[in-house]
């Protein structure tokens, strides 16, 4: 555990590949010289560990939200915030103090408890789901062998804490964006669970370590072995990213805020530094959904080209991470929001059809395998028409156009 | 009800396309925004506000100022302290004290001529009616004060701005009111400059009468 | 031990709790906790698997489905009032007694398991597949079939609703496009009578 085992071992610890885990290190060497006992090295060790990842996302979460703002600026051909600092660098700071020093607001109506405990249980599941997530060869800060279940066992947390929140407000707008949130969740967790069983089966495995392993090396010498560019995983790939903006709650789904709508959704009620929770527990989420879309389908940590190995794997991770958030910002600078009964339509004759239709593929895909592990023409010949034409009649279901119902509201008729 | 009744079929699209090409041409018309707004300047239309300003329309009207002509704002203002302005203010935001010499007769021009901005409406009722064209509307916009009371009541030498300023604010409408001021400046001057004659030629006429007077005598 | 000993009153507490308060919303959420801490039960004895099955289909699916079904349904005292009524007890006592005496009568019999068959056997993942989809692949199957069937039924059951819709309540339709195809709103519609209008 002492320096001198790691650098007597396997790479040094001064190597690159090690910098994001010289915390931990230094605190566990640090206690080991004044004579801690083992339990206690450990644990610092782990707090330090769990400490770097989130001190890594929250630094990362402000400095999102002054890039989004930025690029959305730049689209609009505005400028953005450009005041506080050079470039406006310090508008998160000033947000920060400013969500900070505002008066906590809680309604007369609300449950105090429950409206309390909304913010934390949004920003928990977020933070645990970021623990599992491999960033590195060597930085892994908590390798599960279950990683993927325990990513969606957590993420269950989000909607009840939606819920809490929307209910405990005890007020109409909040109880809107919740039942709105909540539907969308729950449509949209089954493609985005749905996709990952096809990777589980290709891998044999649910630790996230050994879905980045599994995709070492490189056809041809330089198409690296993603599951991105396999049939199955292209068309899985797509539908999870689709059901990652909309569990994300982002631009084009972002109905349960809905701010020309429904004034924030389940976070009307609440103001100061429980909202800023709510927005961190947002982005938080968008990182650790975005940060397993790359394990799942993008490699991982892996370098996209033969001969990149000398940059430190956690580098290309958080390359490809602020490539899949800078697509997400384009999309969101693009796109007006969707109407509920579009959403719902998607969801479900759109997303879940072709979700299901991943799991065969990928089947076909283990079984038409070369014994080397290698895929031959036959895979391609057998999945690729079955995922491509009910992909293209659901593109021609789609087509056809379909206005609203028209509805008949009874106390406003009456 | 049969399901489909409520649900009305749009009729279809003309030509069969690419399904996901509406999304990326969306996508790459952002993406231009995007870009371009570091290379070319036309794109950017945001005005930096407190290092730069937007120049205001000549139609842009607010609180009022008293216009004076010359370099001396005391001297050359143009009110004469009628009150008319006083009197049609609907808010009353107006306060004039005439100023007298020691023996009571008018000077024609304000002692005291304060104008409430806190109260003041904006209406313009006060350069209607001003005879004299002596009351315009501004084009000030940073008028916020951290004392409301005594920060916001403008007196005199606050409100007095010179022609200049007026040319400078609304070229047009200045330069109509300086060329009629000049006609009548030019038509008082003739007045005057004929009344001088008259009374010249009056006094020349009465000069000799004496002397008239004084021939017979 | 100290696992069971910690947990087990809380999740009582929890239970009962749920069972006890009168409003739905604070029935389920202590409900959503009392399945939160068994998952919390099996993960700290070591069942990590079915730990976190449990927070994933328990929490994040039924507890929802509860709780969804509560926002959008009328809230009001009716609940209360129902759930104060004499025979709503005298039902649920008859109900929950059979339950109990069945987990008494297993209890008491695993008391006279062999020693060392309470120890958890160490299995991989794998097994745990290997056994679902080869010995209990009949039981998988049949709870797959059935749970199509609910499926299907619940499809079929909503499209009949949607075509003999007689009264949609608004608090729905506002809402949701879809919303006379939902069952909750289904009862919400059939509660109430047909206004003239619709045919």
């Amino acid at each position: 555990m002492s320096l001198l085992d790691m650098s007597s071992g396997g790479p040094s610890l001064w190597a690159p590949e090690w910098l994001p885990r010289l915390p931990q290190r230094l605190v566990e060497m640090l206690l080991q010289y004044f004579g801690a006992p083992e339990w206690l090295v450990t644990t610092a060790g782990w707090i330090t560990a769990a400490a770097t990842v989130v001190g890594v996302f929250l630094g990362g979460f402000a400095l999102l939200s002054l890039v989004e703002r930025k690029t959305l600026a730049r689209v609009q051909n505005r400028l953005g915030p450009n005041r506080a600092g050079w470039f406006g660098i310090l508008q998160p700071v000033a947000d920060g103090i400013k969500m900070l020093t505002k008066e906590d607001i809680v309604p007369a109506k609300a449950e105090w408890l429950l409206h309390l405990a909304a913010p934390i249980l949004i920003v928990m599941p977020s933070i645990l789901a970021l623990g599992v997530i491999p960033y590195g060869r060597e930085w892994t800060p908590v390798p599960l062998e279950l990683g993927l279940l325990f990513f969606f066992s957590v993420g269950a947390f989000t909607e009840l804490a939606v819920f809490m929140a929307g209910w405990a407000s005890g007020s109409k707008f909040p109880m809107l964006g919740a039942m709105r949130a909540i539907s969308q969740m729950v449509s949209y967790e089954l493609p985005l669970i749905i996709t990952t069983v096809g990777v589980v089966m290709i891998t044999g495995s649910l630790a996230l370590s050994d879905i980045v392993e599994h995709q070492v090396g490189f056809h041809l010498g330089f198409i690296p072995k993603w599951n991105i560019f396999t049939p199955w995983g292209f068309s899985a790939g797509i539908v999870f990213y689709i059901a990652s903006i909309a569990e994300a709650n982002r631009c084009p789904f972002d109905l349960p805020e809905g701010e020309s709508e429904i004034v924030a959704g389940h976070m009307t009620e609440y103001s100061g530094f429980k909202y800023a929770l709510f927005f961190m527990g947002e982005y938080l989420g968008l990182f650790a959904i975005s940060g397993l879309g790359i394990t799942l389908f993008l490699g991982g940590w892996q370098a996209p080209l033969p001969g990149l190995g000398f940059v430190p794997s956690w580098i290309w991770f958080f390359a490809k991470l602020v490539v899949v958030i800078m697509s997400y910002l384009w999309i969101r600078a693009t796109f007006p929001r969707v109407r509920i009964d579009q959403l719902m339509r998607f969801a479900w004759l759109c997303m879940l059809p072709m979700a299901l239709l991943t799991i065969p593929a990928a089947g076909i895909w283990v079984f038409t395998a070369n014994p080397d592990g290698s895929h031959g023409i036959l895979g391609w010949l057998t999945t690729v028409p079955l995922l491509l034409i009910p992909w293209i009649i659901i593109t021609i279901i789609f087509n056809r156009r379909i206005s609203p119902a028209t509805r008949s509201y009874t106390f406003a008729d009456s | 009800m049969e399901p489909s009744a409520d649900i009305k079929r749009l009729p279809a699209p003309a030509r069969w396309s690419i399904p996901g090409i509406g999304l990326l041409k969306g996508m790459v018309v952002t993406a231009q925004n995007m870009i371009q707004s570091y290379y070319r300047k036309e794109r950017m239309t945001t005005v930096q506000y407190p290092e730069e300003r937007a120049p205001i329309s000549p139609n842009f009207r607010n609180f009022p100022f008293l216009c004076y002509d010359g370099e001396d704002p005391k001297a050359g203002l143009r009110c004469t302290a009628c009150t008319i302005c006083e009197t049609e203010c609907p808010p009353q935001c107006i306060y004039i004290v005439l100023e007298r010499d020691a023996n009571g007769k008018s000077l024609k021009r304000p002692k005291v001529f304060d104008i409430d901005v806190s109260v003041c409406m904006n209406c313009g009722i006060c350069a209607e009616v001003c005879p004299f064209d002596s009351i315009y509307m501004d084009g000030e916009y940073e008028l916020s004060k951290q004392d409301r009371f005594n920060g916001l009541l403008f007196h005199l030498d606050r409100l007095a701005k010179s022609a200049d300023y007026h040319m400078k604010l609304r070229p047009k409408e200045a330069g109509e009111v300086a060329a009629r001021r000049k006609v009548e400046v030019d038509k008082k001057r003739a007045v005057q400059a004929a009344k001088d004659a008259k009374a010249q030629t009056d006094k020349d006429m009465a000069k000799p009468e004496p002397t008239t007077k004084g021939e017979p005598a | 031990m100290t696992a069971l000993l910690i947990l087990s009153p809380l999740i009582l507490l929890a239970a009962l709790g749920a069972v006890w308060l009168a409003r739905p919303v604070h029935a389920a959420l202590l409900l959503a906790l009392t399945l939160v801490l068994t998952a919390v039960y099996y993960l700290a004895i070591g069942a990590d698997f079915i730990g976190l099955v449990q927070l994933m289909v328990y929490v994040g699916a039924v507890a929802m489905l509860i709780v969804f079904s509560l926002l959008i349904t009328r809230s009001g005292d009716e609940a209360e009032e129902i759930a104060r009524r004499p025979l709503v007890m005298v039902v649920g006592l008859a109900c929950t007694l059979p339950v109990l005496l069945v987990l008494l009568h297993s209890i008491s019999r695993a008391g006279n398991l062999p020693p060392g068959a309470a120890e958890s056997p160490a299995f991989s993942l794998a097994q745990l597949g290997t056994a679902l989809f080869t010995t209990h692949a009949p039981a998988v199957l049949t709870v797959a079939v059935l749970l199509t069937a609910v499926m299907i039924g619940a499809a079929l059951f909503a499209r009949g609703a949607h075509a003999s819709s007689v009264h949609r309540d608004a608090s729905c339709v506002t809402e949701f496009s879809s919303a006379p195809r939902h069952a909750s709103c289904l009862t919400e519609s059939t509660r109430k009578p047909p206004t003239p209008n619709d045919s």
